[in-house]
Protein backbone atom coordinates (compact mmCIF):
# COMPACT_ATOMS: atom_id res chain seq x y z
CA UNK A 1 0.00 0.00 0.00
CA UNK A 2 2.75 2.62 1.15
CA UNK A 3 4.75 1.32 -2.11
CA UNK A 4 1.57 1.91 -4.17
CA UNK A 5 1.55 5.63 -2.83
CA UNK A 6 5.40 6.27 -3.25
CA UNK A 7 5.12 5.15 -6.27
CA UNK A 8 2.22 7.31 -7.15
CA UNK A 9 3.39 10.34 -5.37
CA UNK A 10 6.81 9.67 -7.49
CA UNK A 11 4.82 10.06 -10.88
CA UNK A 12 2.49 12.94 -9.82
CA UNK A 13 5.77 14.65 -8.90
CA UNK A 14 6.93 14.08 -12.59
CA UNK A 15 3.60 14.78 -14.13
CA UNK A 16 2.02 17.58 -13.00
CA UNK A 17 4.32 20.35 -14.67
CA UNK A 18 4.27 19.29 -17.77
CA UNK A 19 0.46 19.07 -17.27
CA UNK A 20 -0.09 21.92 -16.19
CA UNK A 21 1.97 23.82 -19.01
CA UNK A 22 0.03 22.19 -21.56
CA UNK A 23 -3.34 23.53 -19.57
CA UNK A 24 -1.97 26.96 -19.12
CA UNK A 25 -0.67 27.30 -22.96
CA UNK A 26 -4.16 26.00 -23.91
CA UNK A 27 -6.34 28.29 -21.78
CA UNK A 28 -4.05 31.41 -22.14
CA UNK A 29 -3.57 30.62 -26.08
CA UNK A 30 -7.70 29.64 -26.07
CA UNK A 31 -8.73 33.18 -26.97
CA UNK A 32 -5.93 34.43 -28.45
CA UNK A 33 -6.08 36.47 -31.80
CA UNK A 34 -2.36 37.25 -31.87
CA UNK A 35 -0.99 36.48 -35.27
CA UNK A 36 1.89 34.21 -34.18
CA UNK A 37 0.24 32.40 -31.13
CA UNK A 38 -2.49 30.53 -32.28
CA UNK A 39 -4.73 28.85 -30.15
CA UNK A 40 -3.43 25.22 -29.37
CA UNK A 41 -6.76 23.92 -30.11
CA UNK A 42 -6.32 25.07 -33.62
CA UNK A 43 -2.89 23.81 -33.63
CA UNK A 44 -3.29 20.52 -32.48
CA UNK A 45 -6.17 20.09 -34.53
CA UNK A 46 -3.87 21.45 -37.57
CA UNK A 47 -1.39 18.49 -36.18
CA UNK A 48 -3.68 16.04 -36.52
CA UNK A 49 -4.21 17.00 -40.11
CA UNK A 50 -1.02 17.13 -41.16
CA UNK A 51 0.20 13.32 -40.21
CA UNK A 52 -3.08 12.33 -42.07
CA UNK A 53 -2.91 13.99 -44.87
CA UNK A 54 0.70 14.21 -45.48
CA UNK A 55 2.02 11.23 -43.87
CA UNK A 56 3.31 9.50 -47.41
CA UNK A 57 4.10 13.42 -48.96
CA UNK A 58 6.38 14.17 -46.30
CA UNK A 59 6.90 12.72 -43.08
CA UNK A 60 7.74 9.39 -44.91
CA UNK A 61 10.46 11.03 -46.92
CA UNK A 62 11.63 12.82 -43.63
CA UNK A 63 11.48 9.60 -41.56
CA UNK A 64 13.71 7.43 -45.27
CA UNK A 65 16.30 9.97 -45.65
CA UNK A 66 16.83 9.96 -41.90
CA UNK A 67 17.01 6.29 -41.27
CA UNK A 68 19.48 5.92 -44.39
CA UNK A 69 21.60 8.85 -43.65
CA UNK A 70 22.04 7.18 -40.42
CA UNK A 71 22.68 3.25 -41.17
CA UNK A 72 25.09 4.64 -43.27
CA UNK A 73 26.75 6.44 -40.61
CA UNK A 74 26.55 4.13 -37.88
CA UNK A 75 27.81 1.17 -40.41
CA UNK A 76 30.98 4.04 -41.68
CA UNK A 77 31.42 4.96 -38.10
CA UNK A 78 32.25 1.57 -36.63
CA UNK A 79 34.14 0.02 -39.99
CA UNK A 80 36.55 3.17 -39.36
CA UNK A 81 36.56 3.36 -35.90
CA UNK A 82 37.67 -0.36 -35.78
CA UNK A 83 40.38 -0.03 -38.16
CA UNK A 84 41.71 2.93 -36.88
CA UNK A 85 41.05 1.84 -33.30
CA UNK A 86 43.18 -1.47 -33.45
CA UNK A 87 45.72 0.36 -35.49
CA UNK A 88 46.84 3.24 -33.12
CA UNK A 89 49.62 4.63 -35.45
CA UNK A 90 47.43 5.01 -38.08
CA UNK A 91 44.84 7.15 -35.86
CA UNK A 92 47.78 9.34 -34.73
CA UNK A 93 48.15 9.86 -38.34
CA UNK A 94 44.97 10.58 -38.90
CA UNK A 95 43.91 12.33 -35.78
CA UNK A 96 44.53 16.20 -36.53
CA UNK A 97 42.86 15.63 -40.08
CA UNK A 98 39.65 14.13 -38.37
CA UNK A 99 39.54 16.69 -35.69
CA UNK A 100 39.81 19.44 -38.50
CA UNK A 101 36.69 17.58 -40.82
CA UNK A 102 34.42 16.99 -37.30
CA UNK A 103 34.53 20.29 -36.32
CA UNK A 104 32.86 22.10 -39.73
CA UNK A 105 29.58 21.25 -39.08
CA UNK A 106 27.06 19.42 -40.88
CA UNK A 107 24.55 22.49 -41.74
CA UNK A 108 27.77 24.50 -43.04
CA UNK A 109 28.06 21.77 -45.38
CA UNK A 110 24.76 22.27 -46.99
CA UNK A 111 26.00 24.79 -49.84
CA UNK A 112 28.80 23.09 -50.99
CA UNK A 113 26.24 19.78 -50.65
CA UNK A 114 24.22 21.34 -53.39
CA UNK A 115 27.20 21.31 -55.16
CA UNK A 116 27.72 18.05 -55.63
CA UNK A 117 24.03 16.13 -54.90
CA UNK A 118 22.07 18.59 -56.33
CA UNK A 119 18.60 19.19 -54.48
CA UNK A 120 17.25 15.64 -53.86
CA UNK A 121 17.36 12.69 -51.45
CA UNK A 122 20.88 12.22 -51.80
CA UNK A 123 22.10 15.60 -50.90
CA UNK A 124 20.26 15.21 -47.75
CA UNK A 125 21.34 11.37 -46.90
CA UNK A 126 24.40 13.40 -47.54
CA UNK A 127 24.57 15.62 -45.37
CA UNK A 128 23.20 13.42 -42.69
CA UNK A 129 25.99 11.08 -43.24
CA UNK A 130 28.65 13.76 -42.80
CA UNK A 131 27.35 15.13 -39.80
CA UNK A 132 26.17 11.97 -37.92
CA UNK A 133 29.45 9.90 -38.60
CA UNK A 134 31.49 11.52 -36.50
CA UNK A 135 30.27 10.71 -33.01
CA UNK A 136 30.04 7.19 -34.36
CA UNK A 137 33.44 6.63 -35.26
CA UNK A 138 35.17 8.95 -32.04
CA UNK A 139 33.36 7.04 -29.56
CA UNK A 140 34.42 3.44 -31.37
CA UNK A 141 37.66 4.49 -31.39
CA UNK A 142 37.78 6.12 -27.82
CA UNK A 143 35.63 2.64 -26.91
CA UNK A 144 38.40 0.26 -28.71
CA UNK A 145 41.39 2.08 -27.23
CA UNK A 146 39.54 2.22 -23.74
CA UNK A 147 39.61 -2.09 -24.09
CA UNK A 148 41.77 -3.31 -21.13
CA UNK A 149 45.20 -4.28 -21.62
CA UNK A 150 44.69 -7.23 -19.36
CA UNK A 151 41.99 -8.61 -21.83
CA UNK A 152 43.92 -8.18 -25.34
CA UNK A 153 46.67 -9.92 -23.43
CA UNK A 154 45.06 -12.62 -22.65
CA UNK A 155 43.01 -13.21 -25.96
CA UNK A 156 46.25 -12.74 -28.05
CA UNK A 157 47.74 -15.34 -25.16
CA UNK A 158 45.13 -17.94 -26.03
CA UNK A 159 45.18 -18.05 -29.87
CA UNK A 160 41.81 -16.17 -30.35
CA UNK A 161 41.21 -16.27 -34.07
CA UNK A 162 41.04 -12.72 -35.54
CA UNK A 163 37.28 -13.27 -36.24
CA UNK A 164 36.23 -14.03 -32.72
CA UNK A 165 38.94 -11.11 -31.28
CA UNK A 166 37.04 -8.74 -33.01
CA UNK A 167 33.15 -10.10 -32.78
CA UNK A 168 33.36 -11.40 -29.40
CA UNK A 169 36.08 -9.39 -27.25
CA UNK A 170 36.51 -6.39 -28.94
CA UNK A 171 33.14 -5.05 -30.42
CA UNK A 172 31.13 -5.97 -27.32
CA UNK A 173 33.75 -4.45 -25.26
CA UNK A 174 33.11 -1.00 -26.79
CA UNK A 175 29.69 -1.73 -27.28
CA UNK A 176 28.90 1.07 -24.37
CA UNK A 177 30.71 3.66 -25.92
CA UNK A 178 29.80 2.87 -29.82
CA UNK A 179 26.05 3.10 -28.61
CA UNK A 180 26.36 6.31 -26.45
CA UNK A 181 28.02 7.61 -30.03
CA UNK A 182 25.12 6.42 -31.87
CA UNK A 183 22.37 8.05 -29.69
CA UNK A 184 23.91 11.86 -30.31
CA UNK A 185 24.23 10.84 -34.05
CA UNK A 186 20.72 10.31 -33.54
CA UNK A 187 19.36 13.90 -32.37
CA UNK A 188 22.47 15.49 -34.84
CA UNK A 189 20.53 13.03 -37.62
CA UNK A 190 17.41 14.77 -36.57
CA UNK A 191 18.62 18.51 -36.68
CA UNK A 192 20.10 17.77 -39.93
CA UNK A 193 17.25 16.33 -41.42
CA UNK A 194 15.54 19.36 -40.72
CA UNK A 195 17.91 21.81 -42.10
CA UNK A 196 18.38 19.88 -45.23
CA UNK A 197 14.85 19.90 -45.86
CA UNK A 198 15.18 24.11 -45.32
CA UNK A 199 17.18 24.52 -48.51
CA UNK A 200 15.46 24.15 -51.58
CA UNK A 201 13.70 21.61 -50.77
CA UNK A 202 9.86 20.15 -51.99
CA UNK A 203 8.92 18.04 -49.30
CA UNK A 204 9.38 16.97 -45.72
CA UNK A 205 8.40 17.79 -42.04
CA UNK A 206 10.50 21.04 -42.07
CA UNK A 207 9.92 21.72 -45.65
CA UNK A 208 6.26 22.20 -44.23
CA UNK A 209 7.16 23.92 -41.51
CA UNK A 210 9.66 26.58 -43.37
CA UNK A 211 6.83 26.78 -45.79
CA UNK A 212 3.59 27.89 -43.62
CA UNK A 213 6.18 30.07 -41.63
CA UNK A 214 6.75 31.87 -45.30
CA UNK A 215 3.25 32.01 -45.90
CA UNK A 216 2.33 32.87 -42.18
CA UNK A 217 0.31 29.79 -41.38
CA UNK A 218 1.17 29.86 -38.51
CA UNK A 219 -1.13 27.22 -36.82
CA UNK A 220 0.69 24.13 -39.14
CA UNK A 221 3.85 26.11 -38.45
CA UNK A 222 3.40 25.48 -34.89
CA UNK A 223 1.91 21.82 -35.67
CA UNK A 224 5.04 20.69 -37.62
CA UNK A 225 7.09 22.37 -34.92
CA UNK A 226 5.22 20.17 -32.50
CA UNK A 227 5.61 17.33 -34.65
CA UNK A 228 9.53 17.21 -34.63
CA UNK A 229 9.74 17.98 -30.97
CA UNK A 230 7.76 14.83 -30.30
CA UNK A 231 9.14 13.06 -32.97
CA UNK A 232 12.81 13.98 -31.88
CA UNK A 233 11.60 13.28 -28.33
CA UNK A 234 10.72 9.01 -29.42
CA UNK A 235 13.49 8.58 -31.04
CA UNK A 236 16.00 9.61 -28.23
CA UNK A 237 13.17 7.52 -25.63
CA UNK A 238 13.25 4.82 -28.11
CA UNK A 239 17.03 4.90 -28.49
CA UNK A 240 17.20 4.75 -24.66
CA UNK A 241 15.08 1.53 -24.25
CA UNK A 242 17.54 0.51 -26.60
CA UNK A 243 20.51 0.86 -25.18
CA UNK A 244 19.23 -0.35 -22.04
CA UNK A 245 18.06 -3.77 -23.07
CA UNK A 246 21.23 -3.93 -25.21
CA UNK A 247 23.75 -3.48 -22.42
CA UNK A 248 21.86 -5.12 -19.51
CA UNK A 249 25.12 -7.41 -19.43
CA UNK A 250 27.23 -4.41 -19.02
CA UNK A 251 25.45 -3.14 -15.76
CA UNK A 252 25.67 -6.56 -14.30
CA UNK A 253 29.18 -6.67 -14.88
CA UNK A 254 30.09 -3.08 -13.63
CA UNK A 255 27.37 -3.38 -10.77
CA UNK A 256 26.36 -0.04 -11.64
CA UNK A 257 24.28 1.91 -13.38
CA UNK A 258 25.69 4.13 -15.78
CA UNK A 259 23.15 6.23 -17.02
CA UNK A 260 24.45 8.70 -14.71
CA UNK A 261 21.87 9.77 -11.49
CA UNK A 262 17.93 8.50 -12.24
CA UNK B 1 65.33 10.99 -25.85
CA UNK B 2 63.01 8.40 -27.36
CA UNK B 3 60.12 9.61 -25.82
CA UNK B 4 60.40 12.89 -27.38
CA UNK B 5 61.55 11.93 -30.54
CA UNK B 6 58.12 9.31 -30.76
CA UNK B 7 56.48 12.57 -29.39
CA UNK B 8 57.68 14.34 -32.54
CA UNK B 9 57.25 11.49 -34.79
CA UNK B 10 53.22 11.33 -33.58
CA UNK B 11 53.43 15.33 -34.71
CA UNK B 12 54.88 14.56 -38.19
CA UNK B 13 52.76 12.01 -38.68
CA UNK B 14 49.35 14.16 -38.65
CA UNK B 15 51.03 17.03 -40.33
CA UNK B 16 51.96 14.49 -42.91
CA UNK B 17 48.46 13.15 -43.30
CA UNK B 18 47.25 16.33 -43.59
CA UNK B 19 49.96 17.47 -46.04
CA UNK B 20 48.82 14.34 -48.01
CA UNK B 21 45.48 15.00 -48.34
CA UNK B 22 45.84 18.41 -49.44
CA UNK B 23 48.26 17.12 -51.91
CA UNK B 24 45.45 14.16 -52.88
CA UNK B 25 42.99 16.78 -53.17
CA UNK B 26 45.01 19.10 -55.62
CA UNK B 27 46.18 15.97 -58.01
CA UNK B 28 42.78 14.40 -57.90
CA UNK B 29 41.67 17.83 -59.53
CA UNK B 30 44.27 18.83 -61.44
CA UNK B 31 43.80 14.80 -63.35
CA UNK B 32 39.97 15.25 -63.83
CA UNK B 33 39.16 12.50 -61.28
CA UNK B 34 37.15 14.88 -58.84
CA UNK B 35 34.69 16.05 -61.05
CA UNK B 36 35.34 20.59 -61.38
CA UNK B 37 32.19 21.14 -61.84
CA UNK B 38 31.66 20.20 -57.76
CA UNK B 39 35.29 21.08 -56.57
CA UNK B 40 37.77 23.49 -57.16
CA UNK B 41 41.63 22.86 -56.80
CA UNK B 42 43.02 23.23 -53.60
CA UNK B 43 45.13 26.38 -54.38
CA UNK B 44 42.31 27.78 -55.56
CA UNK B 45 40.24 27.42 -52.59
CA UNK B 46 43.26 28.51 -50.20
CA UNK B 47 43.85 31.77 -53.12
CA UNK B 48 39.89 32.30 -52.35
CA UNK B 49 40.74 32.22 -48.57
CA UNK B 50 43.57 34.14 -48.67
CA UNK B 51 41.83 36.98 -51.12
CA UNK B 52 38.71 36.91 -48.85
CA UNK B 53 40.80 37.36 -45.68
CA UNK B 54 41.83 40.74 -47.30
CA UNK B 55 38.42 42.24 -47.42
CA UNK B 56 36.84 44.24 -44.74
CA UNK B 57 33.47 42.49 -45.27
CA UNK B 58 34.72 39.11 -44.34
CA UNK B 59 35.81 40.05 -41.16
CA UNK B 60 33.07 42.20 -40.35
CA UNK B 61 30.98 38.63 -41.07
CA UNK B 62 33.40 36.73 -38.81
CA UNK B 63 32.94 38.78 -36.04
CA UNK B 64 28.97 39.19 -36.06
CA UNK B 65 28.96 35.21 -36.31
CA UNK B 66 31.67 35.26 -33.27
CA UNK B 67 29.44 38.19 -31.51
CA UNK B 68 26.37 36.59 -31.73
CA UNK B 69 28.29 33.10 -30.18
CA UNK B 70 30.00 34.86 -27.44
CA UNK B 71 26.89 36.87 -26.40
CA UNK B 72 24.71 33.49 -27.14
CA UNK B 73 26.70 31.07 -24.70
CA UNK B 74 27.39 34.05 -21.71
CA UNK B 75 23.66 34.50 -21.51
CA UNK B 76 23.05 30.25 -21.37
CA UNK B 77 25.65 30.04 -18.97
CA UNK B 78 23.96 32.79 -17.08
CA UNK B 79 21.03 31.31 -16.98
CA UNK B 80 21.74 27.98 -17.39
CA UNK B 81 24.83 27.49 -14.00
CA UNK B 82 22.09 28.89 -11.46
CA UNK B 83 19.22 27.03 -12.69
CA UNK B 84 21.17 23.84 -12.82
CA UNK B 85 22.35 24.42 -9.51
CA UNK B 86 18.89 25.04 -8.21
CA UNK B 87 17.39 21.85 -9.87
CA UNK B 88 20.63 20.13 -8.38
CA UNK B 89 19.97 21.13 -4.69
CA UNK B 90 16.14 20.56 -4.88
CA UNK B 91 14.82 17.05 -5.34
CA UNK B 92 11.15 18.30 -5.92
CA UNK B 93 12.15 20.58 -8.16
CA UNK B 94 14.62 18.46 -10.21
CA UNK B 95 11.97 15.73 -10.97
CA UNK B 96 9.22 17.77 -11.30
CA UNK B 97 10.92 19.85 -14.28
CA UNK B 98 12.74 16.68 -15.71
CA UNK B 99 10.17 15.32 -18.61
CA UNK B 100 9.70 18.91 -19.70
CA UNK B 101 13.31 19.36 -19.83
CA UNK B 102 13.68 16.28 -22.02
CA UNK B 103 11.07 17.30 -24.25
CA UNK B 104 12.34 20.79 -24.53
CA UNK B 105 15.74 19.96 -25.09
CA UNK B 106 15.00 17.28 -27.56
CA UNK B 107 13.28 19.57 -29.92
CA UNK B 108 15.85 19.80 -32.75
CA UNK B 109 16.98 23.46 -32.16
CA UNK B 110 17.66 23.71 -35.87
CA UNK B 111 13.70 23.81 -35.91
CA UNK B 112 12.98 26.67 -33.98
CA UNK B 113 15.02 28.94 -37.13
CA UNK B 114 11.71 29.56 -38.88
CA UNK B 115 9.67 30.56 -35.36
CA UNK B 116 12.93 33.49 -34.24
CA UNK B 117 13.12 34.50 -38.18
CA UNK B 118 9.00 35.24 -37.60
CA UNK B 119 9.20 36.68 -33.92
CA UNK B 120 12.61 38.64 -35.02
CA UNK B 121 13.88 38.95 -38.11
CA UNK B 122 17.15 38.12 -39.96
CA UNK B 123 18.54 39.54 -36.73
CA UNK B 124 21.98 39.19 -34.73
CA UNK B 125 18.77 39.06 -31.87
CA UNK B 126 17.51 36.06 -33.15
CA UNK B 127 21.16 34.57 -33.52
CA UNK B 128 21.19 35.24 -29.75
CA UNK B 129 18.02 33.77 -28.78
CA UNK B 130 18.31 30.47 -30.98
CA UNK B 131 21.94 29.83 -29.61
CA UNK B 132 20.55 30.76 -26.15
CA UNK B 133 17.84 28.02 -26.61
CA UNK B 134 20.00 25.28 -28.04
CA UNK B 135 22.74 26.00 -25.37
CA UNK B 136 20.98 26.39 -22.46
CA UNK B 137 19.98 22.79 -21.90
CA UNK B 138 23.15 20.95 -21.64
CA UNK B 139 24.80 23.46 -19.29
CA UNK B 140 21.89 23.41 -17.22
CA UNK B 141 21.53 19.20 -17.23
CA UNK B 142 25.20 18.94 -16.95
CA UNK B 143 25.26 21.34 -13.69
CA UNK B 144 22.03 19.44 -12.06
CA UNK B 145 23.97 16.45 -12.50
CA UNK B 146 27.06 17.74 -11.26
CA UNK B 147 25.32 19.43 -8.30
CA UNK B 148 23.57 15.75 -7.44
CA UNK B 149 26.52 14.38 -7.23
CA UNK B 150 28.44 16.24 -4.61
CA UNK B 151 29.65 13.92 -2.07
CA UNK B 152 27.22 14.14 0.52
CA UNK B 153 29.52 13.90 3.07
CA UNK B 154 31.17 17.49 2.01
CA UNK B 155 27.71 18.83 2.15
CA UNK B 156 27.48 17.42 5.20
CA UNK B 157 30.46 18.74 6.50
CA UNK B 158 30.20 22.22 5.30
CA UNK B 159 26.65 22.47 7.17
CA UNK B 160 27.97 20.85 10.16
CA UNK B 161 31.00 23.63 10.04
CA UNK B 162 28.11 26.26 9.70
CA UNK B 163 29.22 27.77 6.56
CA UNK B 164 26.70 30.34 5.06
CA UNK B 165 24.92 29.41 2.11
CA UNK B 166 26.42 31.50 -0.17
CA UNK B 167 29.83 30.07 1.10
CA UNK B 168 29.00 26.31 0.67
CA UNK B 169 28.22 27.03 -2.85
CA UNK B 170 30.95 28.79 -3.22
CA UNK B 171 33.60 26.35 -1.56
CA UNK B 172 31.85 22.97 -2.09
CA UNK B 173 28.95 22.97 -4.50
CA UNK B 174 30.55 25.00 -7.60
CA UNK B 175 34.10 23.33 -7.26
CA UNK B 176 32.80 19.49 -6.94
CA UNK B 177 30.50 20.35 -10.05
CA UNK B 178 32.69 22.36 -11.72
CA UNK B 179 33.78 18.89 -14.21
CA UNK B 180 30.39 18.65 -15.14
CA UNK B 181 29.63 22.49 -15.61
CA UNK B 182 32.68 22.18 -17.61
CA UNK B 183 31.39 19.24 -20.02
CA UNK B 184 28.06 21.26 -20.42
CA UNK B 185 29.67 24.39 -21.65
CA UNK B 186 32.16 22.52 -23.81
CA UNK B 187 29.05 20.60 -25.48
CA UNK B 188 27.25 24.57 -25.63
CA UNK B 189 30.31 25.54 -27.22
CA UNK B 190 29.78 23.55 -30.16
CA UNK B 191 26.13 23.60 -30.37
CA UNK B 192 26.37 27.45 -30.47
CA UNK B 193 29.03 27.35 -33.17
CA UNK B 194 26.34 24.18 -35.09
CA UNK B 195 23.40 27.19 -34.31
CA UNK B 196 25.33 30.42 -35.31
CA UNK B 197 26.31 29.29 -38.60
CA UNK B 198 22.63 27.93 -39.19
CA UNK B 199 20.59 30.64 -38.66
CA UNK B 200 22.55 32.41 -41.20
CA UNK B 201 22.92 29.40 -43.62
CA UNK B 202 19.33 28.65 -43.45
CA UNK B 203 17.81 32.07 -42.02
CA UNK B 204 19.91 34.75 -43.80
CA UNK B 205 21.39 36.05 -40.75
CA UNK B 206 24.13 38.65 -41.27
CA UNK B 207 27.16 36.64 -41.10
CA UNK B 208 29.34 33.87 -42.38
CA UNK B 209 27.27 31.93 -42.92
CA UNK B 210 25.37 33.68 -45.61
CA UNK B 211 28.31 34.99 -47.32
CA UNK B 212 29.17 31.02 -48.00
CA UNK B 213 25.40 30.92 -49.34
CA UNK B 214 26.10 34.23 -51.55
CA UNK B 215 29.08 32.87 -52.64
CA UNK B 216 26.96 29.51 -53.54
CA UNK B 217 24.14 30.81 -54.98
CA UNK B 218 26.73 32.77 -57.63
CA UNK B 219 28.27 29.67 -58.86
CA UNK B 220 31.49 30.81 -56.83
CA UNK B 221 33.22 27.30 -55.97
CA UNK B 222 35.99 28.73 -54.43
CA UNK B 223 34.96 30.95 -52.50
CA UNK B 224 32.20 28.50 -51.08
CA UNK B 225 34.57 25.97 -50.54
CA UNK B 226 36.96 28.53 -48.70
CA UNK B 227 34.14 29.64 -46.25
CA UNK B 228 33.71 25.85 -44.99
CA UNK B 229 37.66 25.92 -44.41
CA UNK B 230 37.16 28.65 -42.64
CA UNK B 231 34.23 27.60 -40.44
CA UNK B 232 36.38 24.02 -39.87
CA UNK B 233 39.07 26.24 -38.48
CA UNK B 234 36.79 28.11 -36.46
CA UNK B 235 35.24 25.06 -35.04
CA UNK B 236 38.76 23.48 -34.31
CA UNK B 237 39.79 26.81 -32.76
CA UNK B 238 36.37 27.19 -30.62
CA UNK B 239 37.24 22.96 -29.15
CA UNK B 240 41.57 24.12 -28.38
CA UNK B 241 40.25 26.72 -26.54
CA UNK B 242 37.53 25.02 -24.58
CA UNK B 243 39.77 21.65 -23.80
CA UNK B 244 42.63 24.16 -22.58
CA UNK B 245 40.39 26.45 -20.50
CA UNK B 246 38.80 23.09 -18.56
CA UNK B 247 41.93 21.91 -17.98
CA UNK B 248 43.23 25.26 -16.67
CA UNK B 249 40.19 25.05 -14.44
CA UNK B 250 40.08 22.12 -13.49
CA UNK B 251 44.05 21.07 -12.57
CA UNK B 252 43.32 21.07 -8.98
CA UNK B 253 40.42 18.25 -9.60
CA UNK B 254 42.03 14.46 -8.67
CA UNK B 255 41.97 13.07 -11.72
CA UNK B 256 40.51 9.82 -11.07
CA UNK B 257 36.65 11.69 -11.17
CA UNK B 258 37.99 11.14 -14.39
CA UNK B 259 36.44 13.16 -17.65
CA UNK B 260 33.07 13.28 -17.69
CA UNK B 261 32.15 12.84 -21.30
Amino acid sequence: MRAVLGKSTALLTEIWLPILTVVAWWTLSSKSTSLYFPPLSRIISKLGEVVTTRFASDILPSLQNLAAGLCISVILGVICGLALGLLPPLYTAFQPLLEFMRAIPGVALLPVALFMFGIGSDMKVAIIVFGAFWPVLMNTIDGIRGIDILVKDVSRSYNIRRRDHLTRIVLPAAAPQIIAGIRISVSLGVILIVASEYVASTEGIGYIELQSARQYYMDVMWAALLLLGVLGYLLNVLFRVVEHRLLRWHRGLRGTDQGGTK
Amino acid sequence: MLVRLLHYGRKASGVLTIAVALAAWELGNRSGMLPRSMFPSMSSTFEALLSLMGQARFWQALGLTMLSWVIGLALAAAVGIPLGMLLGRVGFLYRSTRLLIDFLSTIPSVSVIPVVLLLFGATTQMKVVLIVYGAVWPILVQTAYGVRDTDRVLIDTARSYSLSRLRSIRYVLIPSAMPYIMTGVRIAAVIGLLLAVSSEVLGSAPGVGMEMVLAQSGGALAPTYAYVVLIGLVGVAVYLAFNELSRRLLNWHPSERGVMT
